[in-house]
């Protein structure tokens, strides 16, 4: 790995877990540190509103069924100030997010990157150093 | 160039690399002095008031929003101070006796996983903690110096009354407190009592206070971009002696506060799994 390269993936890496980040909730409470989770899947819906934005995806798993996550970011005020507007993700957009699993095994989960068309973005979420 | 500030830049430079569109953001803040390149001077003079005071005015940040602060290790715009979740970091476990009352509080909290966080439920974050989770703007006037504080639940504000008056017997205990303050020099110095059982003072380790808090905050403004801000722990319901911690704030130059509330909370609501909170028991009398 050349230079360039490993201060890339340091960056990304206090970008998307070294940060203790805004939490306005207790992340153990909800997301189950142990069950880390990469989704792929087409945005239907964006509920961007503090104190946590959510961000809805279709997922195809390896048989073709269809099942629609939902992700928690950050507030729209950490994401603002991260470079995010209410229109970055917008429906139809196939991003990868980079989260933790909702402990009730739902199809939940918190999202702490999201990748679209290359870009990495922080999601500002309440992953991290949180309880 | 180490590495840790290499990857400092490489942060920042993606992170300011993205476009921010919203109105309050990326507007330059009239009356900074500048570099010859339009940046803000964080090392500027300390600015004074016509009185000859250090101007505490701006909005203020534990967090980073210049690359300058960002290779110090401040955590970046977006995340969290670490006092938020410690506020002890860095000191001691011997600097720090909590009384029986405030580790039974402590040890159901932390045991019930932290849900009872009365943040978690947007109520006010309390003080000193508030400094800690978000943005706040300081507004000295001649006989009050306001704090108005964002965070991504709500919205707080503070009167530090500097017209001479005492701290009052308060009856009504509250999140924020009652504050006053005073000059020491340069350093304008907030006393704060009123505070309310239930408070937290920080979100990891789940640390109580009781009504009894007394609290104060030191700030010194040391330079356009930078305040030094001591805070005390005086709290001998829940702590056997008092503690200090010492930290600094950030200027946000060029960005002004947002609105936060409790829009989207049903929403966060819906995926927790929790009984209700059991009652915290009441710190020893009197109140």
């Amino acid at each position: 790995m050349n230079t360039k390269v490993l201060v890339v993936v340091l960056a990304a890496g206090v970008l998307a877990g070294a940060l203790p980040v805004s939490a306005h909730h207790s992340f153990s409470a909800e997301f189950d540190a142990k069950q880390p989770v990469t989704l792929t899947g087409t945005v239907t819906k964006v509920e961007w509103a503090n104190p946590h934005a959510w961000l809805y995806i279709d997922v195809k798993d390896d048989s073709g069924k269809v099942s629609n996550w939902g992700l928690e970011l950050g507030g729209p005020n950490a994401l603002m100030r991260l470079g995010w507007s209410r229109n970055s993700l917008k429906p139809g957009d196939v991003i990868t997010a980079e989260g933790t699993r909702a402990k009730d095994g739902s199809n939940v989960a918190n999202a702490r990157s999201i990748l679209l068309n290359g870009k990495k973005m922080f999601a500002g979420s309440s992953q991290g150093a949180t309880p | 160039m180490s590495t840790r500030t290499l990857c400092a830049s490489v942060t920042v430079t993606l992170l300011l690399s993205i476009t921010a569109h919203a109105q309050w953001l990326n507007y330059p803040t009239p009356g900074i002095p500048r570099l010859p390149d339009g940046k803000p001077n964080l090392k500027a003079p300390v600015p004074r008031t016509a009185d000859g005071k250090p101007d505490l005015s701006g909005v203020w940040d534990s967090r980073c929003y210049s690359e300058e602060c960002a290779q110090t290790g401040a955590p970046l715009a977006g995340g969290a101070s670490p006092l938020f979740m410690d506020l002890a970091q860095g000191l001691k476990a011997s600097d720090i006796e909590l009384t029986p009352w405030a580790a039974a509080v402590q040890a159901q909290r932390v045991s019930r996983d932290h849900v009872d966080d009365p943040f978690g439920y947007c109520l006010l974050p309390g003080v000193p903690r508030i400094n800690f989770i978000g943005t706040l703007k300081i507004i000295p006037t001649a006989r009050v110096t306001v704090f108005l504080y964002e965070t991504a639940a709500n919205l707080a504000f503070r009167q530090v009354f500097t017209d001479g008056r005492s701290l009052p017997e308060v009856t009504e205990h509250t999140w924020m407190g009652y504050s006053i303050g005073r000059w020491e020099g340069d350093t304008f110095v907030v006393e704060t009592t009123g505070l309310k059982d239930g408070g937290w003072l920080d979100t990891l380790k789940a640390r109580p206070h009781s009504d009894a808090l007394r609290l104060a905050e030191r700030f010194r403004r040391t330079d356009v971009g930078h305040m030094e801000l001591t805070v005390t722990i005086n709290d001998p319901k829940a702590y056997s002696k008092p503690w200090t911690v010492r930290t600094a704030l950030n200027l946000a130059a060029d960005m002004e506060l947002l609105e936060g509330s409790c829009d989207n909370h049903d929403k966060s609501m819906e995926h927790r799994r929790m009984t209700p909170p059991p009652p915290e028991p009441p710190s020893p009398g009197p109140h």
